[in-house]
């Protein structure tokens, strides 16, 4: 059966088309312009990859922020359903789910059969997000993908007493004030973003395996600072993209209830 | 047309009176929504004038929810209590009798005996956050004006601020048990302060054995020496009794309905929780009784048809409330119940333990020590006194005798004591009734912090895991 889902964050649209549960074709594209024109073009791009029409699939579903701007006929699904449902097709022994996002960071709890137990999310800062790291690469000069591959021992970092997406920057301005090698700095923020979402993490428990979803999973850097606060290690090889985990939720709870 | 006093010192209690009042006068009408009467602006136009400004403070949801069907019943009972409530304080006060300010957990059957108006703080806050577009927001602001910051509790302060501006009865006294926090303590202290009358305090123990249950009765009798100086007379055995026994009426049935929500599908509807709260406030007036013996009345008959309260087709969801309700959208709970059919069985703020048993009526000192016993078993009193177990297990105990399918944790930002155990509770929960849970912050009085539609938002996310 051919199902779409489509997520759209709050800097990332993606879309998946899937086939028997098998992903066969995606998109991502970044939320610059208007979000109902970006959301259109992302699931025309996703399907055409496929080499099929709109019309070809009938069970599509939604999720994310964004989600109003899907103007296709679609079942809204919610973010963390999606979630949950694309860690849980990604690696069905997960009982942890840390999505890393554009603005937020959600944590979700699962049973052994991938039923949503409990779950946190940090909507009310863009602390340890996408957004965050965006803005320190900015300050640093460097890329977001030069910094994630930026993997620093813990003793060598800079400290970073914020996490905080408005204060760091004026940190970062006075670290290299002080002469302090950007490497260094990159570590420091990494390290840091690694304890916060470590935090978060054991408010919940960090209970293995841990699947790390969403944008920010791309970043080694923080990866490893986040296996180093929580004292285990994390998945990181999962069968599509990290950023399209809540696209293929999305496309799998709207297959389910088609099955259903 | 009843007159409503035009004294400052009563705007809150005659925002109420005039309140219950105009919702007689909606209810009378056989609509079920404000369209059905032309709308908002239509309908202003049609009330009597007096109702009209109070019409404009009132929530346009609160109205269509107790408009709507299933809850009209128990509309019908809130407001005509309210108006009692009201009334009856009025005469007090018209009396020249003295007045105390209390905290919510204090049993007033000493102080009605004693001819002191009790009136509860927290409930000014509350009902006034629960019936008004601005609920309590302009008491809360004044008081932050005093330099009282945004974390405290809005159930204080609220009252506090309405006092500070003068919208209250002038206080003889205040009264506050020790527990749950200090922060209150210390508003209670600032008010008693600020109005320079006496505060009386109680000690509080630790769980409910009998050395615990000693220390209270010897606290309830400290209690009721002070009010009687304060009231400069002696407690009348046979008018305590009398208020006693109102108080025993209304205890009976709020066990009973517990035991009615224990039913599949659900026989009470969610809206009025809050409401039920309050009431317990009341415990001791012939009001408090009848509300909560006409509640039973509503709920047994629902029960007696095998009726539930979420709209046909809809699978019901069992909720229970870890800590408390938020009482500034009262619809929500309802929104619920038709959106999601999640039915709300209990909080902590409304659960009684079937065990707390009557007052021995038989003489005075029967009375203080069943009086005592109660007020360590009213609602929060009972979970805030010492260790985390009581209310983990109370909680434990709920979701499973309620059937309950997800425990709610929705959080009043501003009680520590709740925040230091939330991980504690949701974990036990999880583990021993195999539930999820869902955590969360508000701010029980004030909409600032977490708004309605946020809530709505929240349990929206919720609801799409199921």
């Amino acid at each position: 059966m051919l199902s779409l889902g489509c997520d759209v964050g709050t800097m990332f649209t993606k879309t998946v088309v899937m086939d028997n549960g098998n992903v066969i074709a995606h998109d991502i594209t970044r939320n610059n312009g208007t979000l109902k024109e970006l959301v259109e073009a992302s699931i025309h791009s996703a399907v055409s990859r496929a080499g099929l029409s709109l019309d070809d699939i009938k069970v599509r579903g939604g999720t994310g922020m964004g989600d109003k701007y899907i103007r296709i006929e679609h079942a809204n699904q919610g973010i963390i359903k999606s979630l949950a449902r694309g860690s849980f097709w990604a690696l069905a022994g997960a009982r942890t789910v840390v999505d890393l996002g554009g603005l937020s960071t959600t944590i979700i709890s699962l049973n052994g059969a991938g039923k949503v137990i409990e779950y946190r999310t940090s909507d009310k800062c863009a602390s340890g997000s996408g957004f965050f790291l965006e803005l320190a690469a900015q300050a640093l000069e460097l890329t977001v993908e030069e910094m994630g591959e930026t993997v620093v021992p813990p003793e060598e970092c800079a400290h970073m007493s914020t996490q905080c997406a408005v204060f760091c920057e004026s940190e970062i301005v006075s670290h290299i004030n002080d002469g302090i090698e950007v490497k260094s700095i990159v570590g420091g923020i990494n390290y840091s973003l690694g304890s916060g979402i470590a935090t978060m993490i054991n408010r919940l428990g960090a209970i293995p395996a841990i699947l790390i979803t969403g944008g920010v999973a791309k970043s080694r850097g923080v990866v490893c600072a986040l296996e180093k606060h929580l004292g285990v290690e994390v998945v990181k090889s999962v069968p599509a993209d990290h950023q399209l985990i809540a696209a293929v939720g999305a496309a799998l709870c709207a297959r389910d209830v088609q099955q259903s | 047309m009843a007159e409503y006093s035009d004294r400052k010192d009563r705007t809150v209690t005659t925002w109420w009176q005039i309140t219950a009042d105009l919702a007689k006068y909606i209810l009378s009408q056989d609509i079920n929504h404000l369209d059905d009467w032309g709308g908002k602006e239509v309908v202003r136009d049609i009330l009597p004038e007096v109702f009209q400004k109070n019409f404009d403070m009132i929530q346009t949801d609160l109205i269509n929810c107790i408009l709507e069907e299933k809850n009209k019943e128990t509309a019908q009972n809130f407001v005509n209590n309210i108006g009692s409530y009201v009334d009856e304080m009025h005469k007090g006060l018209d009396a020249g009798n003295k007045v105390c300010y209390h905290y919510f957990i204090h049993s007033i059957e000493p102080m009605l005996a004693l001819d002191i108006v009790p009136i509860c703080f927290e409930v000014l806050s509350g009902l006034t956050a629960a019936l008004y577009t601005d609920g309590c927001e302009e008491g809360i602001d004044a008081i932050e004006g005093e330099g009282y910051p945004d974390h405290l509790c809005s159930s204080n302060k609220g009252a506090a601020g309405f006092l500070l501006k003068g919208y209250l009865p002038k206080p003889d006294m205040f009264l506050k048990g020790a527990n749950p926090c200090d922060a209150s303590n210390r508003i209670y202290e600032w008010a008693a302060h600020k109005c320079k009358v006496p505060l009386l305090t109680t000690e509080t123990p630790y769980y409910f054995n009998e050395r615990a249950h000693r220390f209270m009765i010897g606290e309830t009798r400290r209690l009721v020496a002070n009010l009687e100086k304060i009231a400069g007379k002696k407690i009348d055995e046979g008018r305590l009794r009398e208020y006693v026994e109102y108080g025993n009426e209304a205890v009976d049935y709020i066990v009973k309905i517990q035991e009615l929500k224990k039913m599949v599908p659900c026989p009470d509807t969610g809206w009025h929780r809050p409401a039920d709260t309050i009431f317990m406030c009341q415990i001791g007036t012939p009001h408090g009784a009848k509300y909560f013996r006409d509640l039973y009345g509503i709920v047994k008959k629902r029960a007696d048809k095998g009726e539930g309260v979420v709209p046909e087709g809809k699978k019901e969801r069992r909720l229970a409330w870890g800590y408390t309700w938020e009482c500034f959208d009262l619809p929500f709970f309802n929104w619920l119940e038709n959106e999601h059919g999640a039915i709300y069985t209990e909080d902590t703020l409304s659960y009684f333990p079937a065990d707390v048993g009557k007052v021995d009526t038989t003489n005075m000192e029967t009375m203080i020590e069943g009086l005592a016993w109660r007020s360590m078993q009213m609602p929060m009193a009972r979970q805030t006194m010492s260790f985390s177990d009581v209310w983990i297990n109370d909680f434990v105990h709920i979701c499973k005798a309620f059937k309950v399918d997800a425990l709610i944790l929705g959080g009043h930002m501003a009680c520590k004591h709740y925040w230091a155990l939330n991980k504690l509770m949701s974990d036990k929960v999880k583990e021993k009734a195999g539930i999820p849970t869902l955590r969360f912050e508000f701010d029980m009085m004030d909409k600032r912090f977490t708004s309605p539609a946020e809530l709505k938002r929240i349990m929206n996310d919720f609801f799409a895991t199921f």
